[in-house]
């Protein structure tokens, strides 16, 4: 007979059995909310777990010169890098993996101690050192056998290469350790070369350990440019440059080619240049790096902007190249202002004289009879104070003050006496690049175009091939009448061939231009230093180039310092673009300098400074003393007179003693040659 | 009529340890003894189907043909279902390879574009050329006579 079943059994059953149905909901409750609810979010955390998402770097675009070399060109190299965080045992990992590279065990040991020390406060295991850039072949079959045994990777990475070297280093740029511009077109159009970059994902295990990785987005090439630059030219240029440093005792220059027709630079250097494969610059490199003198520092034009002054006179039909002018033997006094004086004393002369033989006082009467608006609104027309627009970064605007103060605190427009100093290029700076468009009006027949590098932009498409991207240049614009053109054109040609520029003559060819000497006035007192510059074209005819020299800090003229860099500039130039000679050639032998010519002063010196003396003392010239100017008669002078007086003429001075003049050497009337200084005695009168 | 240990011996006994052990006369150590009521009955019948005649049908032909005709459709079908998918998991593997050698041809191109302007840069060329390469003087120049036609000409007047 079977036991009856006890109540209180069946009823501890029924209880356990509820709990384990309550249980078992829990667990399936507890499910859904994990699987169901939750899913996006685990779904998320699981991802990031084991999926990461790197950028793939696209490879930067191409910069090339106007034959379609290679200035700048990235290629595709392979790198070495490592976790520190993830290696066990330094010295093992160096001792292995530093021979395979060929580098100091010791030093990467060093390093990889310093990261894991670093790294363990703040990187949580993450890290990235980077082993070695730019693997060779041999190297990354070294390392492909030690990848499996220690936690390395070969990551995809480029390198650029700068095939010129040195040439166009202003123009072209330089990156910087992170592959972004830091100079030049790298920079300016940095956004635009770099292209897109891809995506790689990769799944990875619980160590970090990499099995699969697949590209979910592929990068694309950034733009490729072809510049207007020509590399032979360009490599003559600088060499010329450095020539022309060298020579007038500068400190720094620029030169910049271009083409008045359409405003393509041809070149563009400076002085002192760097060599942008460099990736660990000294400082003087990286100064000069950051410095592009042509585009981003205005100086004193000086002399050239004679140019403005009498096209405006032309132009406006008030003068013409035959209108009288006196120029008031050298000396132009006004009541109530500033005398304004000539190098040379001159009498009536004709407009273009003006010119020719660089008047201060003719160009400030053709300014005072045409008045400051006409001088303001001309130079506008001829691009001064406003930018270029060139692709070069941090282009200056240079200065040009406003016509009408804007208010009684107003210090940046014009004095009532501005535009007679501003018509022989005082109170107004501009840049080379502004001084070269400027001077492309005239050699174009009156249009002002758009100086600009770039002559190409190519975009490589989806099939490989490359689709041509259109430019945003400006048109040239009319400012000038094209008769007012040919005439300066003709009037310039006479300066290189009996004014201030005959060393600016080019064999075969001929040229028009303009001197420019503007004297630095620094720490309150002149330094006997200028910014020498020489503006030209070549040929007069149907000008192809159009040349901006101007030498920084140098005890010479323009005259003197700076045509001879356009001679040979110009004559490389046209000689590449092979330009018909216009001219019977002949041998050119370099003109003997005239003492005339090397007395010549700067414009501001003989604007503001007092006048040379009356009486000067006959020079005594041999052959080999010509270069360099006259000795005046200090004795009996006082200091301040002395320094003035040499000053004046550009002369440095060392004083011994105090009182009134007594000795000096050399002798009053011999020829000082070039960077000598004249030592003066000094004596309390008994 | 047999037994299962009668049946485990006579395996046995086939075997090398079952015919060493046997020849020693200790064969007895490892055979099985006779359970009780294990006998196994083993009877052979002898059946003559000589006179069976097997009917040909006709639908069973066509049962197999239609049933192998199935199979090969449908096999053929799934190939073909299929044959596009593999066709162009094939080519996509072949785009890959062709995109990755492409990439390095173009590498390699680049490189090579590289070294050649590198070698024309004008400072190497001055650097090689040395004291070799002058321009020449004017007088040295000769000048050709200019083409009929010709508006501009070098020739020396």
């Amino acid at each position: 007979m079977e036991r009856p079943v006890n109540a209180q059994a069946v009823r501890r059953v029924l209880i356990v059995g509820r709990l384990a149905l309550l249980w078992a909901l829990c667990i399936t409750g507890r499910l859904v909310y994990l699987q169901v609810y939750k899913h996006e979010d685990f779904q998320k955390t699981a991802k990031s777990q084991h999926q990461h998402q790197f950028p793939l770097p696209a490879d930067r675009g191409e910069i090339l010169d106007r034959t379609e070399t290679p200035l700048a060109i990235s290629i595709r190299t392979e790198s070495a890098v490592v976790n520190p965080q993830r290696i066990k045992d330094a010295e093992f990992f160096a001792r292995v993996v530093a021979p395979a590279l060929g580098l100091n065990p010791e030093e990467l040991k060093a390093t990889l101690k310093d990261y894991q020390e670093r790294g363990a406060a703040r990187a949580r295991g993450r890290g990235y050192l980077s082993l070695k850039r730019h693997l060779t072949p041999e190297e990354k079959d070294r390392l492909k056998y030690l990848t499996a045994t220690f936690p390395l990777e070969i990551i995809r990475d480029s390198r650029r290469e700068y095939p010129a070297g040195s040439v166009g280093a202003h123009i072209v740029g330089s990156l910087d350790s992170e592959g972004n511009g830091n100079s030049g077109l790298e920079q300016k159009l940095n956004d635009t070369l770099k292209g897109k970059p891809g995506k790689m994902l990769v799944l990875t295990g619980a160590q970090m350990d990499q099995y699969i990785r697949w590209v979910s987005e592929d990068s694309t090439q950034g733009e490729n440019f072809t510049l207007a630059m020509h590399r032979v030219i360009q490599n003559d240029v600088e060499q010329f440059l450095a020539e022309g440093v060298k020579d007038a005792g500068a400190e720094s220059g620029s030169v910049v080619v271009l083409d008045p027709r359409n405003g393509e630079v041809l070149a563009l250097a400076n002085y002192p240049n760097f060599d942008p494969r460099n990736e660990r610059p000294t400082l003087e490199e990286a100064k000069a790096r950051r410095s592009n003198t042509a585009v981003q520092i205005p100086c004193e034009p000086g002399s050239v902007m004679k140019m403005i002054t009498v096209t405006m006179g032309i132009d406006s039909g008030e003068f013409t190249e035959t209108t009288p002018i006196f120029c008031e033997n050298g000396a132009f006094a006004r009541p109530g202002r500033k005398a304004i004086h000539d190098v040379h004393r001159m009498g009536a002369m004709d407009t273009a004289g003006v010119l020719i033989k660089s008047s201060n006082i003719g160009v400030a009467k053709i300014s005072i009879r045409m008045g400051p608006r006409m001088l303001y609104e001309y130079l506008k027309k001829f691009g001064i104070g406003d930018k270029t627009g060139i692709e070069l970064p941090a282009e200056s605007r240079g200065m040009l003050r406003h016509l009408e103060c804007r208010g009684p605190k107003d210090n940046y427009c014009w004095s009532p006496t501005s535009h007679e100093y501003i018509a022989f290029g005082h109170e107004v700076g501009a840049t080379s690049v502004q001084l070269a468009r400027a001077v492309a009006v005239i050699a174009n027949g009156g249009l002002i175009v758009q100086p600009h590098l770039i002559m190409k932009k190519t975009r490589p498409r989806a099939d490989g091939k490359l689709e041509e991207v259109a430019l945003d240049i400006k048109k040239p614009e009319r400012v000038l009448r094209a008769e007012t053109a040919f005439r300066i054109r003709r009037i310039m040609q006479q300066v290189v061939l009996e004014g201030t520029g005959r060393r600016a003559a080019v064999p075969g060819y001929s040229s028009g231009g303009k001197t420019g000497s503007a004297e630095i006035f620094e720490n309150g007192a002149w330094q006997n230093k200028h910014n020498s510059s020489f503006i030209g074209f070549a040929p007069v005819t149907d000008p192809r180039v159009v040349v901006v020299v101007t030498l920084n800090r140098t005890p010479k003229q323009g005259g003197i310092a700076s045509a001879p860099v356009f001679s040979k500039v110009a004559a490389t130039a046209l000689r590449v673009l092979q330009v018909p000679k216009d001219e019977p050639e002949k041998e050119v032998a370099p003109p003997q300098p005239k003492i005339l010519e090397v007395n010549e002063l700067p414009e501001n010196r003989i604007a503001k400074a007092i006048p040379q003396p009356k009486e000067k003392p006959q020079p005594q010239m041999s052959a080999g003393l010509l270069i360099g100017p006259t000795v005046p008669d200090f004795r009996g002078k006082a200091m301040l007179d002395v320094l003035r007086e040499s000053a004046a003429l550009g002369l440095q001075v060392q004083t011994k003693g105090r009182g009134v003049a007594r000795n000096q050497a050399p002798a009053a009337g011999t020829v000082l040659p070039a960077g000598a200084s004249i030592h003066v005695e000094f004596a309390t009168p008994q | 009529m047999t037994s299962l240990a009668a049946l485990f011996d006579w395996l046995a006994a086939g075997s090398p340890e079952g015919r060493a052990a046997s020849r020693n006369g200790n064969g007895t150590d490892f055979r099985l003894r006779t359970l009780p009521k294990e006998d196994i009955h083993v009877f052979v019948k002898s059946i003559d189907n000589s006179t069976v005649i097997r009917l040909v049908d006709n639908k069973d032909w066509l049962r197999s043909a239609g049933m192998a005709g199935g199979v090969m459709l449908a096999s053929i079908m799934l190939i073909a279902l299929l044959m596009p998918g593999g066709f162009s998991l094939l080519a996509s593997r072949q785009i890959g390879q062709l995109n990755t050698e492409r990439e390095q041809l173009i590498n390699e191109l680049r490189q090579v574009r590289s070294r050649e302007a590198e070698l024309l840069n004008p400072q190497q060329l001055d650097v090689w050329a040395g004291p070799n390469f002058h321009n020449p003087t004017a007088a040295a120049v000769i000048y050709a006579a200019p083409a009929q036609g010709t508006v501009a000409s070098l020739r020396k007047p």
